[in-house]
């Protein structure tokens, strides 16, 4: 079993919806540091994937310093995974811009959006604990 | 192994059944280590394509090499390191699973006996009882681990996965996926129906349409590259590149296999799956 959820969609290269889950799950605290993640041999076969994809995953997570290999005991996920608020900031400025434009076009003002905002915060946040 | 660049090379391979052009002058190539899906509609072209590649058939005309081996000089020592699968092959129906495994095994020095008894319980292969007694995707099972466990460097599958049901499907490629995994992973080149099966699971695609390889590319460039366009208006503006041309409602919709950002005006542009991608291919070979 993996330590987080995720629906692979076709049409999108499996490398990048697998890296966005992960941060996904240590954003919300499903995967903390310390954890193990799967290895490339589980990670492939669980999700069906080409263990070179599996690879890619895990090398791409270990540069950005999201995962760490603790000699014998195997990948885990790093301390202060979670990122700097500056960088989350940079990070999420243009989803941000463009939420806020598409709002904007369909007439929803500021409160709204941010009401909408919270709610899904709230059922992103509360569903993953449940897990 | 072999020290050339690719694990298949094909160039104008042909085979001409009388009038029938079935392989049509084949250029491929496929690199070593990747796993290929060779797709497109029934009658295209790919078992014919694969029977010609592991000589149940000679070609008409044209040149191939598998692990740098010409076709005319492939040997029984060159199939030691080729696994070939395809749907139907005989088996022998009054032996035990097991005794069957035993006697192949014998044919092949490479044979990985810890492989094997990892592929049984992967895929979950009763090895007891007669071969005539399995189901249809058992014995697909049993062709899988006898073409596998001799740890070839070149696989070529002929539809594994047609007519398993999901579990069976799910448990194969579960089987394809052990493999992969292990330390020398063997190139594959698989022709399937199942696209959303194995777009995760394949490096590269080839689309096959009355005997000619339409299209091939990586299945990253395929992701990337393949756009489909919408745009209101005439088909003037489309660009020569533009596949599965199609016209409702006043909208032009088609495939572009090599989109850059060049929209052209008021035109929009959306991500496809294999399977999206596989139907644009096929109404583009229908038309021609």
């Amino acid at each position: 079993m993996l330590p987080f959820t995720i629906q692979l969609k076709p049409g999108t290269p499996a490398y990048e919806q697998v890296v966005y889950a992960t941060k996904r799950a240590i954003a919300s605290g499903q995967l903390a540091a310390g954890d193990a993640f799967p290895s490339i041999r589980a990670l492939s076969k669980e999700l069906k994937i080409n263990p070179n994809t599996a690879q890619k995953v895990v090398t791409q997570l270990k540069s950005e310093g999201l995962l760490v290999v603790m000699p014998g005991i195997g990948t885990v996920v790093a301390e202060g995974a979670s990122t700097s608020r500056q960088q989350a900031e940079s990070a999420l400025q243009p989803r941000l811009e463009q939420l806020v434009v598409e709002a904007r076009q369909m007439d929803l003002d500021c409160d709204t959006l941010l009401h909408l905002v919270q709610r899904e915060w709230q059922t992103t946040i509360s569903n993953q604990k449940k897990k | 192994m072999s020290d050339t660049a690719e694990a298949i090379k094909l160039s104008g391979l042909t085979k001409h059944f009388r009038s029938n052009k079935a392989v049509d002058g084949v250029d491929l190539v496929v690199e070593h280590g990747t796993f290929h899906a060779l797709l497109g509609p029934n009658g295209a072209g790919k078992t014919t394509l694969l029977q010609t590649m592991v000589k149940l058939l000679h070609p008409t005309s044209g040149h191939g090499h598998l692990l740098g081996t010409p076709l005319k000089k492939l040997s029984h020592r060159d199939f030691q390191k080729i696994g070939y699968i395809s749907e139907g092959q005989d088996l022998p129906e009054r032996v035990a699973v097991r005794t069957y495994l035993d006697s192949m095994r014998s044919f092949y020095p490479s044979w990985d006996r810890d492989l094997e008894a990892k592929l049984i319980k992967e895929l979950d292969l009763p090895t007891q009882p007669a071969i005539r007694n399995l189901s249809r995707g058992q014995r697909m099972k049993v062709q899988l681990i006898s073409s596998l466990a001799f740890s070839p460097q070149l696989i070529l599958m002929d539809e594994p996965l047609g007519g398993l049901d999901p579990l069976m499907r799910h448990e194969v490629l579960a089987g394809l996926l052990e493999l992969l995994s292990t330390e020398s992973p063997p190139t594959v080149l698989i022709s399937s129906h199942d696209v959303d099966e194995i777009e995760h699971v394949a490096t590269h695609i080839s689309y096959m349409a009355h005997g000619k390889i339409a299209y091939s590319a990586s299945v990253e460039q395929m992701q990337n590259e393949c756009r489909e366009i919408s745009l209101r208006g005439d088909r003037s503006k489309l660009p020569d590149r533009a596949i599965g041309i199609c016209e409702q409602d006043g909208f032009v919709r088609y495939l572009d296999p090599a989109f850059t950002d060049d929209l052209p005006a008021e035109a929009e542009s959306a991500n496809l799956s294999l399977k999206e991608v596989f139907h644009y291919l096929a109404r583009e070979s229908r038309a021609a």
